[in-house]
């Protein structure tokens, strides 16, 4: 992958023939998801971080390892570090809502 | 398989992050393979064009009504990507009714219809071609080039790049 980038692996995706119509027309998107694989480089994590830092505050900064995601963060002086060592989540959608498991 | 609307599978593109946060998204488009209906490409037809609805997909041929300066006709346009990766559209007949229209008084009509644009060509055996790569260019998106256009009953398959090898996906 591009050391830089976010590199999209696999995408699947339905539009109904209304909801092409209310694309083309400009009056909405109605798109039905059926496949998603995404990878974010670091750097491009980095950088997406850099976007949600308040005027004032250091930007946050994350490293990646196998199995980790450390995130560094500094919001009125004060710091944050979120260190996760979970290998990986799973998002599960039900119809008791979302469930994030890690592992 | 029959389709509703548009189905795209098998998408792969990189961007970076930079360009995204400077709101001028750079894509580099791979691969990805787009089925549409009938109804899906008619109501992707842009405005103003004389082409008015899509009569029929099948048999690897598109048949288009089409209305131009009063006058109305069935054309028949076989799609097939171009050796070069352009999407390739022939003119096979043009009917008015029942009646043929003879190919040279529609060869003509077509040469003044077909608008000189970058990315659009019109080649010496009357086919249109259409270079998405000059056109996306110019909008900051790379894409990889036409490999297959298929016409099957109701659908209209397109295949831009080629697939990802078998097994090279963990190596990514």
């Amino acid at each position: 992958m591009d050391q830089e980038g976010i590199r999209v692996n696999d995408v699947a995706l339905e539009i109904s023939p209304t909801g092409i119509a209310a694309l083309v027309n400009k009056q909405g998107a109605e798109v039905k998801l059926t496949k998603l694989d995404v990878s974010v480089s670091p750097q491009a994590l980095n950088a997406l971080l850099g976007a949600v830092a308040q005027e004032g505050d250091a930007p946050p900064s994350a490293s990646v390892a196998d199995g980790r995601l450390q995130v560094q963060a500094e919001r009125g002086g004060k710091k944050v570090a979120l260190d996760l060592q979970v290998g990986g989540f799973r998002l599960e959608i039900t119809a008791a809502g979302l469930r994030i498991v890690s592992g | 398989m029959a389709v509703r609307g548009l189905e795209l599978s098998g998408l792969r593109l990189t961007t970076s992050a930079a360009a995204l946060l400077e709101k001028k998204p750079r894509l580099d488009i791979e691969h990805f393979v787009l089925r549409l209906s009938r109804a899906a490409v008619e109501a992707l037809l842009p405005p103003g064009t004389p082409v008015k609805r899509v009569e029929r997909l099948g048999g690897g041929a598109i048949l288009l009504a089409v209305e131009t300066r009063g006058l109305r006709a069935t054309v028949e346009v076989r799609p097939g990507a171009s050796r070069e990766g352009r999407l390739r559209l022939e003119v096979v007949s043009v009917k008015a009714g029942i009646f043929p229209i003879p190919a040279m008084v529609w060869t003509a009509a077509l040469r003044s219809a077909v608008p000189r644009r970058p990315g659009l060509l019109l080649t010496a055996e009357n086919r249109i071609e259409v270079d998405l790569r000059v056109i996306l260019r110019r909008k900051g998106v790379e894409i990889a080039p036409f490999r297959a256009v298929r016409v099957g009953e109701d659908v209209l398959e397109l295949v831009i790049g080629d697939p990802p090898v078998r097994g090279a996906e963990g190596n990514r």
